[in-house]
């Protein structure tokens, strides 16, 4: 890298074809994955070849240990004789149904409050902001633990504990985007046309907001669906016998010696989900930034 | 300067009350009677009633609440359900290991993230650039449990490089393979940050300017580059300390490491509805600590955050 070649200014134009074209590419790809990983949750129960949680007696070896492929059982057998394959097929749906509804319910209470403490400022936003921090100040991990142990680790209980921590990022995230759109024009505009408070933030806040509610969504998902292996892997997410990616490397590890690939396949299938999920939000967001 | 400290420490100090506040009505409002839990099953509803009276659970709310304050003020957490024991003693016990971990968490992100970000921005687009990309988004996207599953597999349990969890001396060689699964992820996000904040500086004119003046490359990132990337990265890295100190539930659960995630975990497990919560807020005094520490560290760093 000589210093001559870095005092040229790089062409504008080209590069930023060039990376818009990526990241369309992008889009389109991690777009693809992501709706075959739903569309698999969803059919699963037509595709699985065998009902996950059935126990096969002839499902083990004779010392016990889980099956390798055969005819039967494409990918093997888990510790418990029961079909690997059905089971990672059946095992994306609780993760994909928690961070799905647990992002899109952050997401609505992020883009209200975000807006109200951004536009109306003041006591609200006083309040709003400090209620964000107090609650980004609880370990994360452990705070989910404990609630969910003392109320029970039901579906709908992970995903309203789930939504109630990550609505504060988008909250966050929009206010201080607020903070730069009510300086402008179009906002001292309908301010000059009568716009009451109520209208201004429903109908020209909310809609310039929307593009960095719906990455931050996106990405959530991504978090969550992480977050969600991880409470299943402390016990305290999806029980047993429901087949959940997370819950199957939980209880496999033990025989990764015998059958590596009951720890293996699920974590892939956890990484490609959330790689596929972030590549989609981001971009998203490149294209939206430069268009 | 003095100013920004002392507001910030007055707002670290009114979160600390929320926080407190939140989890003593967790406790108090959450299912769950923790004076059956001591009597036991079989216990006669007498008994119960006389412990709960011991313990003051027949008091009104807001004198439940002003006691609880009152033991907190004294470095009183309560006391263990399984154990008997005060929580804070419990948990103090068990700090050291977790705080041992934290470190070498913050230490492998630097590690790897460090020279793997300055190296993939100033070879903008060659072959380190794209692998470490490739690499750190798969790090980010990995379970920690998995990775850390995978690593004890490996370079423990097969290789016998590592021995298999649990502590002992020499701790480095124990905390290895900890330290690396907590750091893996966060070294992953160094390396992008990193990576895009250098892009950022080096079309700069002075870094131009300190090229003219015949600098070599070398220096040029040392003195002028390096400083800016550290200021972005020492938020980051308070942060996680924060963070890490409050607790790393899953790592420690996947290695046995005798910390206070690891006995979280198991007071969750026996329903020591004490020692969670006492973890809990032990934890988030961390966190708050950190945020405070970051703001006035950033307050000195760049002046103009004094004003605000």
């Amino acid at each position: 890298m000589s210093a001559v070649a870095n005092l040229q200014q790089p062409l504008e134009r080209p590069r930023r074809n060039v990376s818009r074209r990526r990241a369309y590419t992008t889009l389109i790809v991690s777009g693809s994955i992501v709706f075959v990983i739903v569309a698999v949750a969803v059919l699963a129960p037509v595709l699985a070849p065998h009902n996950p949680d059935r126990l096969f007696p002839n499902g083990l070896s004779a010392a016990g240990n889980p099956l390798g492929p055969s005819r039967a059982f494409p990918l093997g057998t888990d510790q418990f004789g029961r079909d690997e394959l059905s089971r990672l097929l059946w095992g994306g749906r609780p993760a994909l149904l928690i961070s799905v509804i647990a992002s899109v319910f952050s997401s609505a209470v992020g883009i209200l409050l975000g807006v109200a403490a951004g536009y109306l400022g003041g006591w609200v936003d006083t309040l709003i902001s400090r209620f964000v921090n107090i609650l980004m100040s609880f370990p994360l991990t452990l705070f989910a633990v404990a609630i969910v142990l003392i109320v029970s680790p039901s579906l709908i209980n992970l995903i309203i504990i789930i939504a109630a921590i990550y609505w504060t990022y988008t909250a966050r995230l929009v206010r201080a985007e607020v903070l730069t759109l009510r300086e402008q024009d179009f906002v001292s505009a309908a301010h000059a046309l009568g716009a009451t408070p109520w209208r201004l933030m429903i109908r020209h806040l909310m809609p310039n907001v929307l593009d960095t509610v719906i990455v931050r969504g996106v990405l959530t998902m991504a978090q969550v669906f992480l977050l969600e292996a991880g409470l299943s892997y402390l016990g305290v997410g999806v029980q047993p016998p429901t087949p959940d990616w997370g819950l199957m490397i939980a209880q496999s590890q033990n025989y990764y010696g015998a059958d590596p690939g009951l720890v293996l396949y699920p974590g892939i299938a956890i990484a490609v989900t959330v790689i596929a999920v972030t590549q989609l939000g981001q971009s998203y967001r490149a294209l939206r930034r430069r268009a | 300067m003095l100013r920004h400290v002392a507001r910030r420490l007055l707002w670290s100090l009114f979160d600390l009350l929320v926080i407190v506040t939140i989890a003593f009505l967790l406790t108090y409002l959450l299912p769950g009677d923790p004076a059956r839990t001591i009597a036991g099953p079989h216990a006669s509803v007498a008994d119960v009633a006389r412990i709960r009276r011991q313990l003051g659970l027949d008091a009104p709310l807001y004198v439940q609440y002003g006691h609880y304050l009152w033991n907190l003020v004294h470095f009183n957490l309560g006391t263990s359900i399984e154990f008997g024991t005060p929580v804070l003693g419990d948990i103090l016990a068990k700090f050291p290991a977790t705080a041992i971990l934290a470190v070498s968490g913050v230490v492998w992100e630097l590690i790897l993230g460090l020279p793997l970000g300055i190296l993939s921005a100033v070879r903008q687009g060659g072959l380190l650039d794209r692998v470490s990309s490739v690499l750190s988004m798969a790090a980010i996207a990995l379970p920690q449990f998995w990775v850390g599953i995978i690593l004890l597999f490996v370079l423990a349990f097969k290789l016998h490089w590592f021995p298999l969890g649990g502590t002992g001396s020499p701790v480095l060689w124990y905390g290895f393979l900890p330290g690396l699964t907590l750091g893996i992820g966060g070294a992953a996000y160094y390396q992008q940050l990193v990576r895009s904040r250098v892009l950022e500086v080096l079309p700069q004119q002075y870094i131009a300017t300190a090229r003219a003046k015949g600098l070599s490359e070398w220096a040029v990132l040392v003195r002028h580059v390096m400083p800016q990337v550290m200021t972005t990265l020492i938020t980051q890295i308070g942060m996680d300390l924060g963070y890490f100190m409050a607790g790393v539930v899953v790592v420690e659960t996947v290695f046995g490491w005798p910390g206070i995630g690891l006995q979280a975990w198991a007071a969750i497990k026996a329903l020591d509805v004490p020692l969670v919560i006492g973890t809990v807020l032990f934890g988030a005094f961390w966190i708050v600590l950190a945020n405070f520490v970051v703001d006035s560290i950033y307050g000195l760093i760049d002046p103009r955050i004094r004003l605000r």
